[in-house]
């Protein structure tokens, strides 16, 4: 496979692989490398492509492997304890377009505090823009196992936001 | 929209059951109502996942501008190794020649010193004075032995001569 081929191939996939890793790692520079790194990796091993049906659903599922990686490596830095968490909602609700981005990050922390799974859903569906089939599928799981990990992670988040209101 | 709706809405979004479109449909009566106490949470969970990725600009054509740089890469890289193999064929086909003219010339002077041994020589002079030398090592040796015959000779005409003067001087007994 030449370059022009590689090109009109997998250049389409340029945004939904940003969208996913930046989904996953809520940092652009880190998102932008992640591109790079999936396109890299896609190059090196162009030849033995030819034997991927779904290319979208690869794709995804590399640059969602290679986002995890980088988001474990520095989890430690992003994850804060719940009442850290808490203390940033104490001034309650916040209506600027200001707070309501300050209120994002904070939501983002929330996030942080869910089970692996139910994080990695809740990232790609809403800041990836997956569908659930494109979960479901890039996570091995069943479109309804998908359904399930997203009302669990909604809710917990919502009881977690209310949970502060209340404070 | 109905305050019903909205409440059945919101209830499939917990329950995961939502469409992209109805979380849209949430998320802009969210942000056009400013809704009341009731939605606080809910208006916030909304907003907060509902964060429109931006993709930064020319990212496609960055990574367009990689894979080319990749490819001039890969076929720089090529043309090195084959090079280096062209190389390598040569100097393999070189030492091939190199050993087969080698073994030929090995060959051939053993050859001609063999044969230097076996050939007559090409000057007649020196020939004639090799053949003369071998021909008095062989009269030599002739010589020799034509002598020693003579002596054994010598001794035999001696001993019947002896035999004869016995024979002579003693009795014949009939």
């Amino acid at each position: 496979m030449d370059g022009n081929e590689f090109k009109s191939r997998f250049l389409p996939f340029t945004k939904l692989i940003y969208k996913v890793s930046f989904a996953i790692t809520r940092d652009k520079e880190d998102a932008e490398d992640i591109v790079q790194e999936v396109f890299e990796k896609l190059w090196k091993s162009r030849d033995s492509l030819s034997s991927v049906l779904n290319d979208e659903g690869y794709i995804i599922t590399v640059a969602r492997n290679l986002a995890l990686d980088r988001y474990r490596s520095k989890t430690k830095r992003i994850i804060l304890p719940f009442a850290e968490v808490s203390e940033i909602y104490e001034d309650g609700f916040i209506d600027s377009k200001i707070e309501q981005k300050e209120k994002l990050i904070n939501v983002e922390k929330l996030i942080c505090t869910l089970p692996q799974s139910q994080q990695t859903v809740i990232r790609l569906r809403h800041f990836g823009d997956l569908s659930i089939f494109q979960i479901a599928e890039t996570m091995e799981l069943t479109q309804e196992n998908v359904r399930q990990l997203l009302s669990r992670g909604r809710r917990t988040i919502k009881e977690k936001i209310e949970k502060i209101y209340e404070n | 929209m109905k305050t019903e709706d909205i409440d059945i809405l919101i209830a499939r979004f917990y329950q995961g059951e939502t469409e992209e479109n109805e979380e849209k449909l949430l998320v802009e009566y969210f942000t056009v109502d400013n809704t009341s106490a009731d939605y606080k949470t809910d208006s916030t969970v909304l907003h907060s996942l509902s964060e429109e990725t931006e993709v930064p600009q020319g990212l496609e054509n960055k990574i367009s501008s990689l894979i080319d740089s990749w490819e001039e890469g890969e076929k720089s890289k090529t043309e090195k190794i084959a090079k280096l193999e062209f190389r390598k064929r040569i100097l393999s086909i070189a030492a091939s020649l190199l050993l087969i003219v080698s073994i030929g010339i090995w060959y051939q002077y053993n050859s001609s010193v063999n044969s230097e041994m076996v050939n007559t020589f090409e000057d007649p002079q020196e020939s004639h004075e090799v053949v003369v030398e071998a021909l008095r090592l062989f009269s030599n040796n002739f010589s020799k032995g034509t002598q020693t015959i003579e002596k054994a000779d010598n001794r035999v005409d001696n001993t019947f001569k002896i035999v004869e003067q016995v024979l002579s001087e003693s009795p014949v007994q009939e």
